[in-house]
This record gives structure tokens, C-alpha cells and sequence, in this order.
């Protein structure tokens, strides 16, 4: 996803209980090879625009604490495109590809167990009895931060304003990551060898 | 029906046991008695702004679940489906609205998409939003989230403005950290509330220059513990709101919590009712009732006015809600 002698990427750090984010750097490993890094908690987010078929817009979040897994939903606000933070590339595939198939909705996925609770109402609202959607949206909301082992008190909801643009500091919307500061797009790649 | 209870008559801030006599979903007596009773009858909470969407229900589901904590109302900016299915979509929380006995309120919402750096599913332009606004259901013009447009005096948002003034109705405001000048300019340009303030000194300057607060309470923002000192001076002027809300969270409770957390500081009674019932009728000028002689019978039924739980609510005459079991 970055030119290879990229060494210095921009990470959306997100605040429990915030719509706000913070700016932060990161210096790639030494040997390229950059992938997730748990231990520093720096995971990869993606926007998938959902109205037409287009290239994810790809970043690095951190506070999330995911330890395994991914997370994905169609509550992104405002346009409501699909957006996932994981672990994994095939984890966050996954938890997309749920989505896409069933038309929305919010789904977890570690490893080969999978959650999901569908929103089939524009991806975003249930017809089900709202007793049984609180109980299943619940479920998931624990298997997140039980399983998962996030730190966040709502993971959903921190998601779903991780592209709301016009909440600094810095979003990722469909079409890249931008800054909310001085409205513009800024590339994830910061330094280059 | 005949209903026996403590009458609470927030407006003359007086409360006494009385026999309310509902027919053809109205009430047409209230009357005075000397009998002791045990529960408390007052008008229901409204929530004067909630994205219904954020509930992950549509509005027939989320009605079932509000009216467990005594809301027989809601107001209502559409804009989370209307980013993905424009008209349609508000369309569809419309008619399915209609399909429920609940007191929903919509609006047109002004900001659609909310930015061009992002790709919706749909745009509302002000060609679109006039139209819209020829729809008497949808009943103001929904949150004005472009600050920096309005400010800037660009030609869509203001007509879109226009319309919404040109029918007289209200206009929502969004202004998270607008001050000075430039709060001056937006309040001018017609808007008149706000939800997004979250520090003491922020909702003051607005209310002094004539904007009403809502005091939001959501899932992600929760400005009540440092709004709520404003509930003494400003009674008049007050709403709450939770703005977003997840099924779980609804489902623990919705403005009755704002109600009790009030009370418990110490609140006067008479103010924070007016603000939770009162002011939102009057502010959007609802279609609900507020338990006068005449009214449509919208009320609630309480054990006390402490922790004000249900014992049942009513909406167009009809119970809603009977000991924590919803009826619709």
C-alpha cells in the first residue's frame, strides 16, 4: 500500500468518550515490512466507499487496542460509507465482507468466529424487534471489548465518527485522510528515505 | 376514562390530587378532589433533537423502546438516512412513522452531504429542500451544520434558509465553539438553537444573545454535568436532547434520566418539568399534548417524582406503556 521507502506515517490517535482525534507519527519499522503493530497499538482503518466501487482509503489508527480481530460497520458518519479498524488484512476482509453481503449493519470477527448484527434499512437501521437489536447489539459491543480486548467504553460508536471530517484533528473519509484543522487531504506517507 | 392522581400543573407550579377525564382521546376534565392518591400524572418527555437512525431501529422499533421512559416525543433531523437515500429516505421515516402511535416530528435536513471531501449517496440541494419544506409533516428546517457557509454567506445554505424562513418555521443550529462575530452572523441569518455547546460559558453567550440550548446528553457527547447550572437561570430558554443514542442505551433510558439526575441536584421541580416537557412543544411548536383541558392525551403516569418510574404512558388517549411492558 506505500512505496517502499516510505518510513514515517500520520495515525488518527483517537480519545475514549471524544469525536475529537489527535495527529500522531509513526516511524516504520526498521526492515519495511509494515503491517500492524500491536504492542504500540497502531492498527489499520479503512473507508470503502459504498456507492460505488472504488480503491479503499487506507490509515493507521491508534486507541482502539484491538488485540485480534477486526471491526467493521456502515454507521460511518456522515455519508455512512463502510469503516473498519483490525488487525489483520483477512480479519478486516471479513468483517467488510459481511457487510456487503448482508447490506449492512456492524460485524466483529476473530479469526474464523464471526459477529454480526444486519442493518438492512440503508446499512444502517434494523427492522427486528428493537428488544432483540439492543440484546444483539449489546452482544457484539462485549464481544468487541471482552474478546477482543478493546479499552474503549462504545468501539462502535468511536468508529462511526472516525469519518466525520468535519471533527478534528484528522479523519479518513472514502477518498483519503484528511485534516479537519485546515480542510484539506494529507497524504498517510509523511517521510520518504 | 377516568383517571385519579396527583395532578402536576407544571406552567402554575402547583400539584394536586385531581380526576382527569379522558374521551375520544382528549381530555376533557380535570377536576379538583380531596382523596389521597399515590401516582403523579404530568405531560411526556420529549427529546427536542434525536437521530432516530443512531438507534439502529427504524422509528416504529424506537418508538416501543422510548415509551418505556416516558417520551411521547421526539424532534428529528433525518440526515443520517437521507445522506444515503436522499428524499427517499425521508420518505421512508415518514410513512413508517405513521405506522406507530408516537408523536414524531422530522425536519429537512440542510446538510447533505456534510462535506464534498466525501462520497454520500445522495445530495439535498436548496432546490430540493424548498420542496421538501412544501411538506407539512416535516416541520422545521434540521440542523444547519455548515457554520463557516452561513458566515460566509454562500448561496445554498442561505436558501435553504430562506425557505425555511419564508414558511416561518424554525431553524436548528450546530455551532460546536462559534463565538463573537461570527455566533452574531449565524444567529442573525434566522437560526435559533443549539446543541453542540459543551462548556458553561459557551451555551451563556449564546443564550444572551437569544439562542436556545439544548442541553445534549447523547452516547458521544455528554454535555449535561457541565450545562446543567444553566437549568436556574434560563428555564425558559432549556431543552434536552440525546442527539445519539445505541438500542442498548435507549433501551437503560432517555430524557426521564436527565430529569432525575436535575431533581437530584437540587433543581426546582416546576423548571426542569418545563424543560423536559414544555419547551419543546412550544420552541418547534408540536403537535403534542400537555395535559390541559382540550389537549390530546399525551401524559405520563409516575410513582413519584423522584425517580419517576412509569406506570404508564399515554399517547392520543391511548396507553402506550403499562408497567414497564411496551403496548405498541
Amino acid at each position: 500500500m506505500f512505496e517502499s521507502d516510505c518510513y514515517e506515517v500520520e495515525v488518527i490517535q483517537v480519545i475514549d468518550h471524544e469525536l475529537f482525534t489527535l495527529e500522531k507519527k509513526y516511524h516504520l519499522p526498521e526492515n519495511g515490512d509494515f503491517n500492524v503493530n500491536l504492542k504500540e497499538d497502531i492498527l489499520k482503518i479503512a473507508v470503502i466507499n459504498r456507492y460505488k466501487s472504488s480503491p479503499p482509503a487506507i490509515g493507521f489508527v491508534n486507541g482502539f487496542n484491538l488485540k485480534k480481530g477486526a471491526i467493521a460497520s456502515c454507521v460511518a458518519h456522515d455519508s455512512h460509507n463502510i469503516i473498519v479498524v483490525g488487525c489483520s488484512d483477512e480479519e478486516i476482509s471479513k468483517a467488510v465482507n459481511l457487510l456487503v453481503k448482508s447490506k449492512g449493519g456492524i460485524s466483529a470477527v476473530d479469526g474464523e468466529k464471526t459477529l454480526h448484527l444486519p442493518l438492512e434499512v440503508g446499512g444502517i437501521m434494523s427492522k427486528a424487534d428493537a428488544f432483540s437489536v439492543a440484546s444483539k447489539y449489546e452482544e457484539i459491543d462485549l464481544f468487541v471489548k471482552d474478546n477482543l480486548d478493546s479499552t474503549l467504553s462504545a468501539p462502535f460508536m468511536t468508529l462511526s465518527f472516525m469519518a466525520l471530517l468535519v471533527i478534528p484533528e484528522i479523519k479518513l473519509s472514502d477518498k483519503g485522510l484528511f485534516d479537519g484543522r485546515e480542510f484539506h487531504f494529507i497524504p498517510t506517507c509523511i517521510k520518504t528515505k | 376514562m377516568i383517571i385519579k392522581a396527583n395532578y402536576v400543573d407544571i406552567k402554575k407550579r402547583v400539584i394536586f390530587p385531581a380526576s382527569i377525564v379522558l374521551k375520544d382521546r382528549k381530555i376533557i376534565s380535570i377536576t379538583k378532589i380531596e382523596e389521597i392518591q399515590d401516582t403523579f400524572v404530568l405531560p411526556g418527555f420529549i427529546d427536542a433533537h434525536i437521530h432516530i437512525e443512531s438507534s439502529m431501529l427504524i422509528p416504529s422499533e424506537f418508538s416501543r423502546l422510548a415509551v418505556l421512559h416516558g417520551t411521547v416525543a421526539t424532534v428529528s433531523d433525518p440526515h443520517e438516512i437521507a445522506n444515503i437515500l436522499g428524499v427517499k429516505g425521508i420518505e421512508f421515516m415518514l410513512s413508517n412513522a405513521d405506522k406507530v402511535n408516537f408523536n414524531f416530528n422530522f425536519g429537512v435536513s440542510p446538510c447533505v452531504p456534510a462535506t464534498t471531501f466525501e462520497t454520500s449517496g445522495a445530495t439535498l440541494d436548496a432546490d430540493v429542500v424548498k420542496e421538501l419544506l412544501k411538506n407539512k409533516k416535516l416541520n422545521h428546517l434540521a440542523e444547519v451544520m455548515a457554520f463557516p457557509s452561513v458566515i460566509n454567506n454562500e448561496p445554498q445554505i442561505m436558501a435553504k434558509i430562506k425557505a425555511a424562513k419564508d414558511l416561518n418555521i424554525p431553524i436548528d443550529g450546530h455551532a460546536p465553539f462559534l463565538s463573537g462575530d461570527d455566533l452574531k452572523k449565524y444567529i442573525d441569518a434566522g437560526i435559533s438553537t443549539d446543541h453542540e455547546s459543551s462548556s458553561y460559558e459557551e451555551a451563556k453567550e449564546k443564550l444572551e444573545l437569544g439562542m436556545k440550548i439544548l442541553i445534549r446528553e447523547g452516547l458521544a457527547a455528554k454535555n449535561f454535568e457541565a450545562l446543567s447550572p444553566l437549568i436556574k437561570s434560563y428555564p425558559d430558554k432549556l431543552m434536552f436532547c440525546s442527539d445519539d443514542k445505541h438500542p442498548n442505551d435507549l433501551l437503560l433510558g432517555h430524557i426521564n434520566s436527565l430529569v432525575i439526575r436535575s431533581i437530584e441536584m437540587g433543581y426546582d421541580i416546576f423548571d426542569v418539568l418545563k424543560i423536559a416537557c414544555i419547551n419543546p412543544k412550544e420552541h418547534y411548536n408540536l403537535d403534542v399534548g400537555q395535559l390541559k383541558v382540550g389537549d390530546k392525551a399525551d401524559f405520563i403516569e409516575v410513582e413519584d417524582l423522584e425517580s419517576f418510574k412509569i406506570v404508564r404512558t399515554f399517547i392520543n388517549g391511548l396507553i402506550v406503556c403499562e408497567n414497564s411492558k411496551t403496548k405498541i
